[in-house]
């Protein structure tokens, strides 16, 4: 962890363009963010590519005319201009459409931009800190992102680890998400245990939504373990025995799927769902899957380790009253 | 060699070339005229920002351009330290001074390369191929 607080500190005092990688939760934006403060010059946009409507994409990032399309009834200076100046954190930057990732190598190219209807070309320049959760060199070598916007992006890379592999640091991260939310709760070892033993899929988001519910939960001054709701195999397994209260079975690992539940035997618990079909244990991870991600379709999809289009397929062909069951209780 | 296609990743089978230069519309010039002819590109403003690159970049670098009066560190200066962090990287200098100048007036070695400002892009392309080549 010295390593990359070190190199944040590197690259912040720079305007090389970065790239940072790790899975969903890991603190890219933080980074991001973080970065961005060191100089505080113009402002810090976020632009989530992966969430643009492939339909209004370009308008979104640089903006368009008055009238430039039906619809258009007023002017709008799209992301990347009001970054202009500053820094524009261009999240999922592998989802970038091709049509959209040309348009955005020109922009950093000519260091302008021309709005969608416009005839007249603006400056806009700003620094470039693109992340991803895919692994983007991978993406080039498939011919889904272009090369020269990769070298363009891609100067420096930082990567963010999960934090399964910095577990060390979770009793500071607890004790930092106490103290900055102002709670006065405490940490009881069982507690600790438990979350020292458990995966975070989710990681450090994960951490600081768990702390939260624990807080929320808390009667007293302290955060108790059987407030504690996780969604891994591994870490239910751990709890041997302990059944979950509305499905009748452990969660399952979304992530692990049914080969780690599979692995972690009969003897460790009710693992496995009572129906063992292929249909039942896939509605069932993707029920926790559902509920993990809050009802986010997308963050969903993440946790299977599938695509969204393949989630909302899968989604269709179950029937409406499972879908209304599987929903109730998620907090959106 | 550095360009020969078959010993390199795919994503790295193009020779890329570090370009330092404190004047935006030299790097903007330079940098698109390179990447047009599939060169890959990594840009910095300053010795002090090249050097970053060139520890922190994962892939190699074959090729360093860089201008010489540079602020915060020179061409000379930063490229010492470059080619401890980067022994294989050739350099080419570029500068809108003399070459006679540059070799009295700064630390500029006699044996480096050097190219003087204006050129044309040929020349460069020229200078850059004898350079991986040598």
């Amino acid at each position: 962890m010295l390593r990359l607080r070190e190199m944040i500190g590197k690259v912040a005092k720079s305007r090389v363009s970065l790239l940072l990688q790790g899975e969903s939760g890991t603190g890219k934006e933080v980074v991001a963010r973080a970065i961005h403060a060191v100089k505080a010059q113009g402002e810090f946009v976020p632009v989530d590519c992966g969430s643009l409507a492939p339909t209004l994409i370009e308008s979104e990032l640089f903006g368009h005319e008055r009238g430039s399309f039906t619809g258009a009834v007023t002017a709008r200076l799209g992301l990347l201009r009001t970054a202009h100046g500053g820094t524009a954190f261009l999240d999922e930057i592998g989802e970038l459409p091709p049509e959209a990732q040309v348009k955005l190598l020109r922009v950093l190219q000519q260091q302008e931009i021309r709005p969608v209807g416009s005839n007249r070309s603006e400056p806009c320049s700003f620094r470039v800190i693109a992340a991803t959760n895919r692994n983007l060199a991978e993406e080039v070598r498939r011919g889904r992102f272009r090369l020269d916007l990769y070298f363009r992006i891609n100067v420096v890379t930082l990567e963010l680890p999960a934090l399964r592999d910095h577990k060390e640091d979770i009793p500071c991260l607890i004790a930092e998400f106490l103290r900055r939310k102002g709670y006065q709760h405490r940490i009881t070892p069982e507690v600790l245990d438990a979350m020292m033993a458990y995966s975070w899929p989710g990681n450090i988001r994960e951490l600081e939504n768990s702390v939260d519910r624990l807080v929320a939960l808390s009667s007293d001054q302290y955060l108790h373990a059987q407030d504690l709701q996780f969604h891994s195999v591994l870490a239910d397994s751990r709890r041997a025995g302990r059944s979950d209260p509305e499905t009748g079975t452990s969660a399952l690992a979304i992530q692990a799927g049914v080969a780690a539940a599979s692995q972690a035997g009969p003897h460790r618990g009710a693992v496995m769902p009572a129906e063992l079909s292929m249909e039942s244990a896939e509605r069932a991870a993707v029920q926790r899957a559902l509920f993990s991600a809050h009802g986010n379709i997308k963050a969903a999809a993440q946790l299977l380790c599938i695509g969204r289009t393949t989630l909302y397929r899968r989604l269709k062909g179950y029937n409406e009253d499972w879908l209304h069951d599987a929903m109730e209780g998620i907090s959106v | 060699m550095a360009t020969n296609p078959t010993d390199r990743d795919p994503l790295n089978r193009a020779t890329t070339v570090l370009l330092v230069d404190d004047d935006e519309k030299v790097r903007k010039w330079i940098h698109e005229e390179l990447e047009r002819r599939g060169y890959n590109l990594l840009e910095a403003c300053d010795g002090e920002d090249a050097l970053l690159i060139a520890e922190l970049h994962r892939g190699p670098v074959d090729i360093v351009l860089t201008d010489i009066v540079m602020p915060k560190l020179n061409g000379p200066e930063f490229v010492k330290v470059l080619l401890g962090l980067r022994p294989d990287a050739k350099v080419l200098y570029i500068s809108g001074y003399p070459e006679s100048f540059l070799r009295n007036n700064t630390s500029l070695p006699s044996r480096d390369n050097y190219l003087q400002k204006p050129f044309e892009i040929s020349t460069l392309i020229a200078r850059i191929t004898d350079l991986l080549g040598s």
